[in-house]
């Protein structure tokens, strides 16, 4: 995001004071609710909720961080009923919320409502008070401790606190329950009350400001009560359930002082105390915002002061005003509009603001695939002879050996995942070193297998070692299909093999793609494959690679790999066909090694992430494709750049991706020459442009030896506005994209600037429209290897609708597209899979 | 108070590196590709074909890659350990196998100017 810090003096803003932004409602309602959360409100303003036309509830919001307001409903929510909000202040009434529709929570949750988690974990000796999460709004939610109820909150918020009487005591076992429309939940993970940290963490202040309503203090520890005092004077004792607590006070003013201590238990020394000075106005700095792109209706807040008041100006007009986290527009931004988000506080009006330009392409970063957390996970060992393995599955309650879960089962047959692991020294158990994936993937309602081929490692190698390991996992699939059609297991009648996943790492996921070739017909059905840094025995002895058809192919690809180095998953992307998409995720400084927790050594040829986002790495993007293929919900949207997940280093993460239904127009793959596309339409270099195909692959005749994949491609060089032009005859790109795999070629060090190129549109007129590379995420900057970085193409979008309509051109008769490069010369930038995508 | 410069953990890593060959040994054999319990091995059946066996002075290091005798660029990939220092690496297109070449141990996929010479050149065994 290209974005900077101005000085609001040096702009001229045109302030709306009739303006007030729409709050809105945590969503989804669902049946029985007892309470509704609003947020975006201005502190202070007054909420109405809206049932069915009529205001049943409302009154002051206070502040809508850190949880929103809860509004308690006169009577619990009815499926169908139609619901909405909206805030008065300073005589001023917003506009009413989107209206949502309340649902019965089994639609949502045949199974029943998530299990709710505690959030922080764990809980500690004399907690106070305990966080719960993955709650639907409105429900019940209770604690207790050794199965006693300790404390309770009817109509909850999606997170809620929870006050704990009596405080807990060691050892006591701790859970979360929750309840809506007298339907449970299974209860959360249970924890042991442990003790607490000794001496207990100083807590610490964020920085407070002239005019502040609340300050926020962290380093708390779970459950501990903190006493705040201002300017000496105690304002009293807050129960937090750990991190951070937000504390409402009267407005300060510069130069005051707030100090804090904390406690868990009273016999216990307190923490020491933390301490702030409050800042004079003129240091409010400007907030910080998520990404925005072209289409975005609302700006996503990411740093803010508490209680600050958010306005947004478009082009120096102002379309919102309203408050972390979400801020609503009155209109949709456009590429190219420039955006200033400014922040201020009742006594404090801003001082800066932050400029940004709107996007073409820049994908919200929102959720996580891996979070779904539906079920408790059950675990076995099984060994039927050599065929061996663990499996983790959806159960009754955490724990070995723990019987189905008997509601989801009644639903009908559950999908499974198989796993496989790679090449290893047979002293280690390699297959356990999944365990993590297969919680995640339990936990989501699928069962995951992960395989011991542990008699197949050592020394040895060859395509027969690859075969031998796609012949055991068969095996694994049919011992599960035995116990699957054999009463009174746990697995019995369970398995949906019509929705098969397979995952495989290294060595196996050179077999994981080798199955679907052998595995002819016994009753499954492969719908998704996912390779994590496999290699190919094929490639490399000069046999045909495996062409992954016929499922949706994903692979993650280590850019510092120090085993498989030459991250032949690639080769697995580029020859694969969407179905009905397939995707690569190529990780900067990550290892061959550390998305298995039983390998130690840290690989990388470079200095890689922690094993733990390794291991986030695996369990968001495996989750996606397996949630998208074997569940059917849009988790999709992660493997194709349309969302990212949070929690994950995605500047750090370059996605390829291609999608069953799209027009090609060149993949360069049909040798007929550089001066003819795909299309059988001719194509031409101009103005010192120079472009012509390579093969992307490690053999002779590529451009350099930085290509490991395996397909052919263009390479563009070109002096300064030099361009290449491809006709596409005439297509209506009204409702489509462009879509382009690109890269910086890479050589045996790392240009120091990056590449860039426009991409045009030329309609039948001759009229020409331009999008930057940069305002669509930019060429990704090759990942640098120690003596050859490599040349990783990704994917790139381009929405026509981003060519303001100045231009005149018309998006419905497109005859040619242009590549213009705009970098500096004697660079080069690799092009392949030019295509046509429905919106 | 004076400030410590640290002192930066090294990282254990594995060790790729190939041991040095002791010896090598071809000969002819006749290669059947192994029974599979749910399809048909991709390897070919071979009437003749060439073993090379090949001694080292440890064991070959574990890893994804797998190692190769190649050649010339001719890889013999399909490799089985007898034990730590025994395996027996079978040509899967032996006619590819050019007298005379030079014969070299390296890892699956790498580039010729990494392997190791092991001083022999190619000569078809007589069978």
């Amino acid at each position: 995001m290209d974005a900077k810090v101005v000085e609001l003096e040096e702009l001229d803003l045109g302030h709306d004071r009739e303006l007030l932004s729409t709050p809105w409602l945590a969503g989804p309602l669902y049946q029985c609710a007892t309470a509704v959360t609003g947020w975006g409100f201005v502190p202070h303003a007054d909420l109405e909720v809206e049932v069915d036309g009529s205001v049943v509830a409302g009154g002051p919001g206070g502040f809508p961080e850190p949880q929103g307001a809860r509004v308690e409903l006169p009577s619990p929510l009815v499926a169908g009923q139609a619901v909405r909000v909206r805030q008065l202040w300073d005589g001023l009434a917003s506009a009413w919320s989107p209206t949502l529709v309340v649902r019965d929570h089994t639609e949502d949750y045949p199974a029943g409502p998530p299990r709710p988690q505690i959030n922080p974990a764990p809980v500690w000796t004399c907690g106070s008070r305990t966080g719960v999460g993955n709650l639907l709004g409105g429900a019940d939610v209770w604690i207790t401790a050794d199965g006693a109820e300790v404390g309770r909150v009817n109509g909850c918020s999606q997170q809620q606190g929870v006050n704990v009487n009596s405080f807990y005591a060691l050892g006591q076992r701790v859970r979360a329950h929750a309840e809506l429309c007298a339907d449970p939940a299974p209860p959360s993970v249970e924890y042991e009350v442990a003790a607490g940290p000794s001496p207990l963490t100083t807590p610490t202040f964020d920085p407070v400001y002239d005019g502040a309503e609340q300050v926020r203090i962290g380093s708390i520890a779970n459950g501990a009560r903190v006493t705040v005092s201002r300017g000496g004077a105690s304002l009293g004792t807050y129960r937090c359930w750990g991190g951070a607590l937000l504390v409402g006070v009267a407005p300060v003013s510069a130069g005051e002082t707030f100090s804090a201590t904390q406690e868990l238990c009273t016999d216990d020394p307190g923490s020491p105390p933390g301490t702030t000075t409050v800042q004079p106005c003129s240091a409010l700095p400007a907030p910080g915002v998520g990404p925005v792109q072209a289409g975005d209706a609302s700006i996503t807040v990411t740093s803010s002061v508490p209680g600050a008041i958010i306005r947004v100006y478009r082009n120096l007009a102002q379309v919102g005003m309203g408050t972390a986290p979400v801020v609503p527009l009155t209109q949709a931004l456009v590429a190219g509009d420039t955006v200033h988000v400014t922040q201020s506080l009742t006594s404090c009006p801003a001082r800066l603001a932050l400029e940004l330009t709107v996007a073409c392409v820049d994908p919200p970063v929102a959720g996580d695939p891996s979070a779904l957390d539906l079920f408790p996970v059950g675990h076995l060992e099984y060994a039927d002879g050599p065929v061996r393995g663990s499996v983790y599955y959806p159960a009754v309650d955490d724990g070995e050996g723990q019987p189905f879960h008997e509601r989801l089962a009644a639903l009908g047959r559950v999908p499974i995942v198989v796993m496989a692991h790679g090449n290893h020294s047979p002293a280690d158990p390699s297959y356990l070193g999944y365990d993590y994936f297969q919680a995640s993937v339990a936990k989501t309602g699928m069962i995951a297998v992960s395989v011991d081929c542990n008699a197949l490692n050592g020394a040895g190698g060859g395509v027969g070692n690859i075969e031998d390991r796609a012949d055991l996992v068969i095996d694994s699939i049919k011992h599960f299909q035995a116990l699957d059609a054999t009463p009174g297991n746990v697995f019995t009648g369970r398995i949906d093999f019509d929705r098969l996943g397979l995952m495989g790492h290294s060595r196996g996921g050179d077999a994981v793609v080798t199955i679907p070739d052998v595995i002819g017909s016994i009753g499954v059905s492969i719908r998704a494959v996912l390779a994590l840094a496999p290699t190919n025995f094929r490639y490399w002895y000069g046999i045909p690679t495996i062409t992954p058809r016929g499922y949706a192919f994903s692979t993650i690809l280590p850019a510092a790999d120090g085993d498989v180095v030459d991250n032949n998953g690639a080769q697995f992307y580029d020859v694969s066909e969407a179905a009905p998409y397939t995707s690569q995720v190529y990780v900067h400084s990550a290892n061959h090694n550390f998305f298995n927790r039983t390998w130690a050594f840290d690989d990388g040829v470079t200095p890689v992430f922690a094993r733990a986002t390794h291991e986030r790495v695996l369990d968001v993007y495996g989750s996606a494709l397996f949630r998208s293929m074997l569940l059917g919900d849009g988790s999709a949207a992660y493997l194709l750049g349309t969302v990212k997940p949070a929690g994950v280093p995605t500047e750090a993460i370059d996605l390829a991706y291609r999608v069953e239904h799209a027009n090609t127009v060149d993949h360069h793959d049909d040798g007929n020459g550089i001066g003819v596309n795909s299309l059988g339409l001719p194509t031409s270099a101009n103005g010192g442009a120079f472009a012509d195909e390579y093969p992307f692959d490690q053999v002779g005749g590529a451009f350099n030896s930085s290509f490991f994949g395996l397909t052919v491609g263009m390479v563009l060089e070109a002096e300064e506005e030099g361009t290449f032009r491809s006709e596409v005859g005439e297509v209506d790109l009204s409702e489509a994209q462009v879509w382009l795999r690109v890269a910086e070629v890479g050589g045996a060090s790392v240009a120091s600037s990056g590449v860039s190129f426009e991409l045009g549109l030329e309609d039948v007129h001759g009229t020409t429209g331009w999008i930057s590379s940069a305002s669509v995420g930019g060429v990704p900057r090759p990942f640098e290897r120690p003596g050859q970085s490599k040349t990783m193409l990704s994917t790139l979008r381009f929405d026509p609708g981003c060519i303001g309509r100045r231009s005149g051109l018309d998006r419905r008769r497109i005859a040619a597209i242009h590549l213009k490069f705009t970098s500096e010369r004697d660079r080069a930038i690799a092009f392949d899979d030019l295509q046509l995508v429905p919106a | 108070m004076t400030s410590d410069s640290g002192a930066r953990e090294r990282r254990p890593r594995p060790d790729h590196r190939l041991p040095r060959v002791v010896s090598i040994a071809t000969r002819l054999v006749r290669f059947v590709p192994p029974e599979r319990r749910n399809f048909a091995s991709s390897l070919p059946r071979l009437e003749r074909t060439v073993e090379f066996l090949v001694e080292t002075d440890g064991p070959i290091p574990v890893r994804a890659l797998s190692p190769v005798v190649y050649v010339g660029d001719v890889p013999v990939a399909e490799v089985a350990a007898d034990d730590d220092t025994h395996y027996r690496f079978t040509a899967m297109e032996p006619e590819r196998l050019e007298e005379g070449a030079p014969v070299t141990l390296g890892w699956s996929g790498e580039p010729a100017s990494q392997r190791t010479a092991v001083g022999e050149a190619f000569v078809t065994p007589r069978g």
